[in-house]
């Protein structure tokens, strides 16, 4: 099943996501959703990737040296 | 005032500026670093090297404005510059399929998968960072600067130097590479729709 407007729901709901859309695109576009299940569907899905991005991915754990070596460097050079 | 004390002002604050202003970005700015090169010792060279930079042209940083950007920026270029083509790069992409990703600005398809949210939401940290740590470099730092950092568009595209549509449609194509792998994983370890 495919939307009659994909390019324009693309779009539209990339801009949603970011929350990059203005006010009443944001609205139009959830009001789009309740009328279009090929939307629903994709909206959801890009939004539990988004989200699985934010919570789960690695964080990747400074160094603590860093921050010293870093102010040492700055000391030589100042 | 003698021109020592005047010089000595100078540097007092310059130091001011880099501690209230740089410093506290420091731990995205490693995670940045750490995320392109995705080698630890890369990373803390990078992120060294970018702040060297800044303190450098420090009097070219407007007090107030985004700093973190700016930081980003001078990072991402440190590492076009020195690092990119000797970092463990997995994925190489086709040259073929970056040129013609990077010379359109229109928004393709949604690539069709089996991909489920709940499949999505099962999955744990390792899955969803080794599916984007495979994403070509470029792919990669769109999804780390919108999803990770919470850039805006506009502000992408001044860490990039690239147009703002282009930041539009490379997100896009990241993100639809992002669901390709994650689907491909979900298939290979036996994910599948229950409503089939």
């Amino acid at each position: 099943m495919k939307c009659d407007d994909n390019e324009k729901c693309l779009k539209l709901l990339q801009l949603v996501l970011d929350g990059q859309a203005s006010e009443s695109d944001t609205k139009e576009f959830m009001a789009h959703l309740d009328k279009c299940m090929a939307c629903y569907n994709e909206f959801n899905l890009n939004k539990s990737i988004k989200e699985a991005v934010i919570q789960k991915v690695n964080k990747p754990s400074m160094p603590t040296e860093l921050v010293d070596q870093i102010n040492s460097k700055i000391a030589e050079v100042a | 005032m003698s021109e020592a004390s005047n010089s000595q002002n100078t540097n007092f604050e310059k130091q001011r500026v880099f501690d209230k202003e740089f410093m506290p970005h420091i731990n995205s700015m490693y995670n940045f670093a750490y995320r392109l090169t995705l080698d630890e010792d890369d990373a803390k060279d990078l992120v060294q090297e970018t702040y060297l930079k800044a303190f450098r042209f420090i009097n070219s940083f407007e007090e107030g404005t985004n700093a973190k950007a700016w930081l980003f920026r001078i990072l991402k270029n440190s590492f076009i510059n020195n690092f990119r083509k000797k970092s463990k790069q997995p994925a190489k992409v086709d040259y073929q399929e970056v040129e013609s990703y990077y010379n359109s600005e229109k928004v393709d398809e949604n690539i069709t998968t089996d991909l489920r949210v709940e499949t999505v939401q099962h999955m744990i940290g390792d899955e969803i960072t080794n599916a984007l740590n495979s994403l070509a470099v470029d792919f990669r730092t769109v999804i780390i600067l919108c999803d990770l950092e919470g850039f805006t568009y506009e502000e992408m595209a001044k860490i990039l130097d690239i147009p703002i549509g282009t930041v539009r449609s490379r997100l896009h194509r990241a993100r639809n590479l992002l669901k390709d792998k994650l689907n491909s994983y979900a298939q290979s370890m036996g994910y599948t729709d229950k409503r089939k």
